[in-house]
């Protein structure tokens, strides 16, 4: 196996003793380090030649992390910042992130926790970077994004707008890894059809694919799912019985509303995935398997980190590559060409003959904002064809809430 | 107060990887830097210099965490947070309440040298 390459590391701190305990902690990886205290030195380094990953510091003497954050954008700098914050700020952790930070560590944290950081950032880089050759020939996600046809369809998805183009992309460039993915997004945003399509576009995809919602299963019997139970494990226990990870077994789970698990399952899962092996509950065989392991979550991780409802060490070890499924209000143009689609398969199923939708019903679509994403708009597409006869899509067929937004004279010019 | 619990000491595990040398030099960086620190605290707070008390507040508790002395740094972090609010009174008397907090991180790092 070859050896992973050297990564300068320029790290920003002005406490000296943990700059000298952060640059002792990569001394056992394959990492060069750079050390400079003030955000000033850090923005001449960067002059100088760009560092691999920039290790920055939120709160410096002359100013903060942001401020640097802020000044590599204006210079264009392109080089990847972790930034190091305050137990307790993580507020701090989000501005820097939307400031363009690639991830972030909260003092302390231990030599492991770095490593795993900046391995995981590597990781996602690397993909990102890797060309088209190497991704899996043949797959749609790489036809939608590399013929740019006017109309896209990838795997189940539909849509052409540039937020699903980039989330084509990732998908496309994470399939073939066993890397870990964090998927976040709305409530109907598609997010398992997302870890449904990373998995099928990858070499697993002959393998199972095993969807848990962490949400729909009750606590107590989280951990029997997830890593099964043998005879007499509690009560009810009558049999031996697999769960999720064994089921998926060189495929793939998927761990939908991770932040509903409890703390206490999170902590097995985070020793699950470092281990790859685990105990059924009530046994005492270890047991390994080969996973990929897809998450997602509707909630801001983040906010749950700090809320304490995310372990902060099982976020870094998934949130690896990470996916925003756009709502549906930010897609443009692919609220039609979804609605379109969705009426021509209801039509075909209901019996009915409706084949396109009306100037006006375009004009609503695109002016609602969804907060129920796809799905809202699938169940809208549904009623209107089971409530009503015709070839075309009226306002008058509109249900509740979108007939409110139908004002007077468009309804009578339609009528 | 009752000290917390102590947290992970992060600094211990390097003792493995590093020579014995290296290892007393970063552990003699520590007790110099938070002893600094906890002093310039007190002088800020003499001159109720709540900007220097903030900043010297933030570079223990940063320290104090990673040493897993907890209970230090939650005294210190609690009075930047105070310098930060500009409830410069809370801040003040929270600084009596350092002394023997830090007074047991070093206490720790001495330890190291047995």
């Amino acid at each position: 196996m070859s050896e992973a390459p050297t990564r300068q590391v320029l790290l920003v701190e002005d406490t000296l003793p943990l700059a000298k305990s952060y640059i002792e902690f990569l001394k056992t990886g394959p990492y060069t380090v750079e050390h400079v205290e003030t955000g000033r030195k850090a923005l001449n380094a960067l002059k100088r030649g760009t560092p691999d990953v920039m290790l920055l510091d939120i709160n410096l003497p002359d100013m903060s992390g942001l401020d640097v954050l802020a000044r590599m954008a204006e210079l264009e700098t392109r080089c990847p910042v972790v930034v190091i914050t305050a137990h307790g700020s993580i507020k701090l952790a989000v501005d820097a992130m939307r400031a363009g930070a690639a991830d972030f560590l909260v003092k302390p944290f231990n030599a492991q926790r770095l490593k795993v950081a900046l391995a995981n950032l590597f990781e996602r880089l690397a993909i990102e970077a890797a060309p088209p050759a190497l991704r899996p020939a043949g797959s749609a996600a790489a036809r939608a994004v590399d013929e740019a046809e006017p109309r896209k369809s990838t795997m189940d998805f539909i849509g052409s707008s540039s937020p699903m183009r980039n989330v084509y992309r990732v998908i496309e460039a994470a399939a073939p890894s066993k890397a870990s993915v964090f998927v976040t997004g709305e409530s109907g945003t598609g997010k398992e059809l997302a870890a449904e399509a990373i998995h099928r576009s990858g070499p697993r995809r002959d393998r199972p694919f095993v969807a848990m919602n962490c949400a729909a299963v009750p606590r107590e019997l989280m951990e029997s799912e997830i890593f099964g139970h043998v005879k007499g494990a509690f009560s009810g226990a009558v049999a031996d019985r697999d769960g999720a990870a064994t089921l998926a077994n060189g495929g793939t789970l998927f761990l939908d509303e991770l932040c509903d698990m409890n703390l206490d399952l999170q902590a097995k899962l985070l020793r699950f995935l470092q281990d790859e092996s685990f105990r059924k509950v009530g046994g005492t065989e270890l047991i390994k398997v080969d996973l990929r392991f897809i998450c997602a979550t509707n909630k801001e991780p983040l906010e749950e980190v700090a809320a304490g409802r995310l372990r902060e060490d099982l976020y870094y070890r998934l949130h690896v590559i990470p996916i925003h499924m756009p709502p549906l209000r930010d897609r443009g143009e692919d609220v039609i060409e979804i609605a379109e689609h969705m009426l021509a398969a209801a039509a075909l199923e209901e019996g009915k003959s409706f084949e396109r939708l009306s100037e006006d019903v375009k004009s609503v679509f695109h002016t609602y904002n969804w907060p129920g994403n796809v799905r809202q708009l699938r169940n809208v597409i549904r009623n209107i064809v089971v409530m009503n006869e015709g070839g075309t899509v009226k306002l008058d067929m509109l249900p509740p809430p979108l007939d409110r937004l139908v004002v007077p004279h468009a309804f009578k010019a339609v009528g | 107060m009752a000290p917390e619990t102590a947290d992970e000491d992060t600094l211990a595990p390097l003792r493995a990887h590093l020579d014995p040398k290296a290892f007393r030099e970063i552990v003699a960086l520590y007790e110099t830097t938070v002893k600094s620190r906890a002093a310039a605290i007190e002088d800020a707070a003499r001159i109720r210099d709540i900007e220097q008390m903030r900043r010297n507040a933030h570079d223990l508790a940063g320290m104090c965490g990673q040493l897993g002395s907890s209970h230090a740094s939650a005294i210190a972090r609690r009075i930047e947070s105070a310098c930060m609010a500009g409830q410069g009174d809370d801040a003040l008397a929270l600084v009596p309440d350092l002394t023997p907090a830090v007074a047991a991180t070093l206490a720790q790092l001495a330890g190291y040298d047995r």
